[in-house]
């Protein structure tokens, strides 16, 4: 079964890719309005004479300042599409892995830029959450054994019913956090059982 | 005497939990790194007494990096820390020429290693 979840309508790379695309294309055009215009004035001022050396000198000298603009733009496009949008929605396929408890893959964003520290330090961040989590199977795993020592030395006391039941809600609450623990995919780590082992979880079709 | 340490572990938590275990005067963390290739520049220019080094790290793991680093200096001395409930690693390691391997989630055992030496 499919489970909805709430997606913000704002804030994806796909917006910020018109918007881009909307910018250099409203520039390039009023680019052209603006040449086209210039020529235009020039025609009409030219006259029959549009064909005089000082006519053409003057289309020469506007043309290549122009033309050397719209090939900026075009370029600045490309450029934007490339190291700004592609990088960005890298970064957000990732985290977007990683809010879902999949911190198996780190991401790899090989810049030296402001957005390849952005991809160090959300790598810097699932590393740091791993360790929380295996600490916290650690302690659990621990837990258990003194729960049931202590589970063993209870029932040999009379009347200890509460305390078993006490005792019982440690354990459910101990299992709980295991539960949340086991929900996460870790970096070169598996848990099985009891034990944390040394491998990754490569299973999953939709990992590229 | 003190020793000087340098740290190598891929999450900075663990990084400063381990600083954290290991207080002048009897030791002096000089470094850290987050993984085997920083890890290895780094002895080379602080030559620390003790590395306590990570096993599983993103490009370079800990097993690698000793292994490099004991070849630039044979006489180093490194103590492996990991999560794994492996045996296995205890063999690699002790074949590396290590110092020790420690859970690195139980402190007393990285103290008692490094103390050791």
């Amino acid at each position: 079964m499919d489970v909805k979840r709430y997606s913000p309508a704002i804030t994806s790379s796909a917006t910020l890719k018109k918007k881009g695309i909307l910018f250099f294309s409203l520039t390039i055009f009023l680019t052209l309005i603006i040449f086209s215009g210039v020529i235009y004035t020039l025609n009409s001022k030219a006259g029959k004479d549009s064909a005089a050396p000082l006519v053409q000198e003057t289309y020469l000298i506007l043309g290549c300042p122009f033309l050397l603009l719209l090939g900026t733009l075009l370029v600045g496009m490309i450029y934007y599409q490339r190291n700004i949008i592609k990088p960005l929605a890298k970064i957000n396929y990732g985290i977007t892995r990683m809010t879902e408890g999949n911190l198996d893959k780190p991401l790899h964003i090989e810049r030296g830029d402001e957005i390849g520290e952005v991809g160090v330090r959300i790598n810097d961040l699932a590393m740091n959450l791993q360790e929380v989590l295996l600490y916290l199977w650690n302690h659990t795993q621990q837990s258990s054994r003194q729960l049931d020592r202590i589970a063993a030395l209870i029932n040999q006391l009379p009347d200890s019913s509460r305390i078993q039941q006490d005792v019982q809600h440690l354990y459910l609450d101990n299992e709980e956090l295991q539960t949340m623990v086991q929900s996460f995919r870790f970096f070169e780590v598996k848990l099985e059982q009891e034990k944390m082992i040394s491998g990754s979880t490569m299973d999953n079709p939709d990992d590229k | 005497m003190s020793k000087t340490i340098l740290i190598v572990d891929d999450s900075s938590m663990m990084r400063k939990m381990i600083a954290k275990l290991l207080h002048p005067p009897e030791h002096i963390v000089v470094g850290e790194a987050k993984n085997g290739l920083e890890a290895i520049d780094m002895y080379k220019s602080l030559r620390p007494d003790i590395v306590t080094m990570d096993i599983t790290m993103r490009e370079m793991d800990g097993l690698e990096a000793a292994k490099e680093i004991l070849k630039f200096d044979s006489s180093a001395h490194i103590v492996f820390l990991s999560n794994l409930n492996e045996e296995k690693y205890r063999v690699e390691v002790e074949e590396i020429g290590a110092l020790g391997f420690a859970n690195k989630h139980k402190a007393k055992e990285i103290i008692d290693i490094i103390n050791r030496q």
